[in-house]
């Protein structure tokens, strides 16, 4: 399936959360590590390199310096440990969401995608779907997987419910088709505590953010931002 | 320098370059060549009122009968169109040609090069360099002296442009093979236990095994060019089907699709492994569900190379294919992808043969639209397959069915003619098409007539030339036109000295062909014989009449058992005959000012129209 380009729109959102996110990430870093180690850390591992050079032709103290680098190394790793896992408990919690936004766009007008769900029920459901999605087969059984799967059309733009109905039971999830813009599409609803249902999926087109997959330019941009206010307020704090 | 001589001297470069400039003006800014294989001049003239916008061409502008090459071949007629020379000069003669060494029968098209040094370590196999596919037309393309000119261009499938001449846009055409290496293979997946695996002409049949409905479909992808033992590389396509419905959902990679009997899916990408988590293939395959119940009938096209991750080169510049499959989707690489194997292998019936031909339609159809929303000026150079490929499995019988595909690309030619009223039109096809009713066995006909020899009796193996005694051998043909001389010197167990001895053989075999008549209704067989007389030339050229064609098995050098034969394939119309029968079409929406012109006319022509000399060995006519 040929992935949808979010384009601009998502780009400037996904600045603006890669921005406050790397300000978090600094905040978070000046405040639960000690920067007076870290800089002489910093400071040593420099010092150790500066060895390298000027000590070249003596063997035995680049293989000192050698082993100082890595000491030094492991230390600066260890004093980043703490805000490092304080930073990843929100950006695991942040992750879900941000790929529901960044990772899938909604089904092209036109277009088909499947709906599947596990279940453990031995009745059949039925699928219902607003008018501007048409259930095009009917259900697939795939029994070893205690799945069952549809294909689904987009005939025209749409964010409404599709239906799992079962005598007893209705299952929800809302789908999104021909809408432009971005939005939260979970692909997959699992029922962790469900007896009857482990999960309902529908399979969105894949999506880029200019080319690319939205986790290249968070990574990209937070860490700039990162060092960019580390270096000013590095700077303004000295002057 | 004064300031006045100064001022002079700016007076003139200034009406140098006006003139210049309003010189150049007086050249076309926007040629579209639309480029439509085996359209026929005769089927137009039976249905021009079926074709609004061929018609509509042919009363504003000019309609001609276009002279195709000896022998009328697409790759020698396109070759010839490419390059403006006659195939003499582009050196293709036939779709294969032969090593006279070896006698072995290869893609007279391109030829891939292997890595020259390897690493073997273990059960794997590391190049030091990447393998090479050349092409083996020679000459200079006329977008390249176009280009050169910095004249716009864009060609889009042109037939033996693989890989792509680096010049302008360009997507590879004819010639471009699939993800196998071959220039398409087909895979057929049943539980029939009737069935067998086994390989058929163009493709694959597979027997699988049912586990409740699940199947597990191995796909071959590329040759693993990193193993020793270069076995094809293979994915696993999932098929579950529904116990009770004529439904299933099929899963390679990740995907998923869903399709009920009788549908197709979309485009299914995969990743080949070659070496577990370090290295894979890309390509991408559609499925047709023939049958589910109560017998699982899968069709799996040959797997594409990914216009998105190509690779082999397909585009010219190498990005141009990924960012058009980035804008449209994927779209059909392979060069020829009309399954016309599928269909004489039983595989498609007739009308399952003429949907996956609308699909490979309408991919050119997308393909077409892109290349017309962005073209401004220069030159457009767009080719469709479909007629050429349907005309072989309709041409005679089926004559409605044929119309149809004839008016899907005269629609295209309207959206053309609409979107673009300024530019010069040109249409032309490389050859015209007749039928196939009776198949000539050559070298079975040169062994009654004592110029070939064998060791026993015609057996009709399909192996290239197995059992022929070249002792004996004066002559033997290999190709659908070419006939060779077994020469001393050349061939590798060569008997027929070069000179007067091999001219006087020639002679004689030229005139005892000509007068070779089909017992069954006294028709002649060979109408013309051709001599070319270059290098790489086969020696003789035949010209067969109307309704016969060599055999299938003369194509591949074999001595069936009778000289002749009722042709029950499927395939059943074709143009590899005297050149004269099957005249390409030439239509523009300007008056062709010559009498019979010819497919090299063309290219002259086009380097015309934009003020540029023809290149060395081009000797057409200007048509306007």
């Amino acid at each position: 399936m040929t992935s949808i380009d979010l384009g601009w729109p998502a780009f400037c959102s996904l600045l603006l959360i890669s921005v406050l996110c790397g300000i978090a990430i600094l905040i978070v870093f000046r405040r639960w590590s000690d920067q007076r180690a870290i800089q002489r850390s910093k400071s040593l591992i420099i010092a150790y390199l500066l060895e390298f050079r000027l000590f070249i032709n003596e063997p035995s103290l680049v293989l000192r310096a050698q082993r100082n680098l890595v000491r030094e190394n492991l230390r600066l790793i260890r004093l980043l440990l703490r805000p490092a896992l304080i930073v990843t408990i929100p950006m695991l919690i942040l992750f879900e969401p941000l790929d529901a936004l960044y990772r899938y766009a909604p089904i092209r007008v036109g277009e088909s995608a499947i709906v599947t769900i596990q279940s453990n029920r031995a009745d059949d459901p039925h699928l219902h779907s607003p008018d501007e999605i048409l259930v095009e087969t009917p259900p697939v059984h795939i029994p070893r997987e205690h799945q069952l799967s549809w294909r689904i059309r987009a005939l025209r733009p749409v964010a409404a419910r599709v239906e799992i109905v079962w005598r007893d039971r209705i299952l929800q999830k809302r789908v999104v088709a021909g809408a432009g813009g971005i939005h939260f599409l979970f692909t997959r609803s699992r029922f962790l505590f469900d007896n009857d249902v482990n999960w309902f999926e529908i399979r969105y087109p894949a999506a880029t953010v200019l080319r690319l997959h939205w986790l290249v330019w968070f990574s990209v941009l937070s860490t700039s931002t990162v060092l960019l206010l580390n270096t000013c307020t590095n700077r303004f704090g000295r002057e | 320098m004064s300031s006045a001589s100064a001022s002079l001297l700016a007076l003139i470069l200034f009406f140098g370059v006006t003139c210049s400039c309003s010189h150049s003006a007086t050249h076309a800014r926007k040629v579209i060549v639309l480029g439509v294989d085996g359209m026929d001049p005769s089927f137009l003239e039976r249905h021009w009122s079926d074709l609004p916008n061929l018609d509509r061409l042919r009363q504003h502008g000019d309609f001609k009968r276009l002279g195709t090459t000896t022998p009328p071949q697409s790759p020698v007629a396109w070759s010839t169109f490419i390059t403006g020379t006659d195939p003499s000069g582009h050196g293709i003669f036939d779709f294969v040609h032969r090593d006279p060494k070896t006698l072995r029968p290869f893609s007279s098209m391109s030829k891939t090069e292997q890595p020259r040094f390897t690493v073997p370590l273990g059960p794997y196999v590391f190049p030091l360099s990447r393998a090479r596919v050349r092409t083996l037309r020679k000459g200079q393309a006329f977008w390249e002296i176009l280009s050169h000119r910095q004249i716009r261009v864009t060609v889009i499938h042109m037939p033996t442009n693989f890989p792509p001449i680096q010049a302008g846009e360009a997507i590879s055409g004819m010639g471009t093979p699939d993800l196998r290496g071959t220039l398409g293979t087909f895979a057929y997946y049943t539980d029939d236990p009737e069935e067998l695996t086994r390989s058929v002409s163009g493709g694959r049949i597979v027997k699988v095994r049912s586990e409740s409905g699940h199947f597990v479909l191995p796909v071959e992808g590329p040759p693993n060019t990193l193993r020793k033992q270069q076995r094809y590389a293979t994915t696993d396509l999932v098929v579950d089907v529904d116990p009770g419905e004529n439904v299933a959902r099929i899963s390679v990679d990740g995907e998923l699709a869903i399709v009920k009997q009788g549908e197709w899916s979309d485009w299914l990408h995969t990743d080949f492994s070659l070496i577990r988590g370090l290295a894979s293939s890309t390509g991408m395959f559609r499925v047709y569900a023939k049958q589910l119940h109560p017998r699982l009938g899968i069709y799996v096209t040959p797997v594409n190379i990914d216009p998105r991750s190509p690779e082999l080169p397909i585009s010219s510049p190498s990005s141009y294919s990924r960012e058009v499959a980035r804008q449209i989707g994927p779209f059909y690489t392979q060069g020829i992808a009309e399954d016309t194997s599928a269909f004489r292998q039983g595989v498609f019936d007739i009308h399952e043969f003429l949907r996956q031909s609308r699909l490979v339609r309408d991919d050119e159809r997308k393909l077409l639209r892109y290349s017309l929303t962005h073209f401004n000026d220069g030159l457009l150079f767009f080719y469709f397959s479909s007629i050429d490929q349907d005309s072989h499995m309709l041409w005679g019988k089926h004559e409605t069915e044929l119309l149809e595909t004839y008016r899907s690309i005269d629609g295209a030619i309207g959206e053309v003619m609409n979107e673009h009223r300024d530019a010069r039109i040109i249409v032309m096809s490389d050859h015209g098409f007749n039928s196939f009713d009776r198949a000539v066995n050559l070298n079975t006909w040169l062994w009654q007539h004592g110029f070939l020899g064998l060791q026993g009796q015609p057996a009709g193996d399909e192996e290239p030339l197995a059992n022929v005694d070249w002792s004996k051998t004066q002559a033997y043909a290999l190709g659908l036109n070419a006939l060779y001389l077994n020469i001393t010197g050349r061939e590798r167990n060569g008997i027929v000295n070069p000179g007067s001895e091999s001219d006087a053989l020639i002679r004689k075999i030229g005139e005892e062909l000509v007068q070779f008549r089909d017992p069954a209704n006294g028709r002649q067989v060979v109408e013309a014989v051709a001599m070319p007389h270059a290098e790489s030339a086969p020696d003789m050229i035949v010209g067969y009449g109307r309704g016969y064609r060599a055999s299938w098995q003369t194509a591949l050098g074999a001595v069936p058992e009778s000289i002749l034969e009722d042709n029950t394939d499927a395939w059943i119309g074709d143009h590899c005959i005297n050149a004269a029968d099957v005249p390409g079409v030439l239509l523009s929406n300007r008056k062709i000012q010559i009498e019979n012109p010819e497919l090299k006319d063309l290219t002259v022509t086009l380097l015309n129209l934009f003020g540029a000399q023809a290149g060395p060995g081009m000797n057409g006519r200007v048509i306007f």
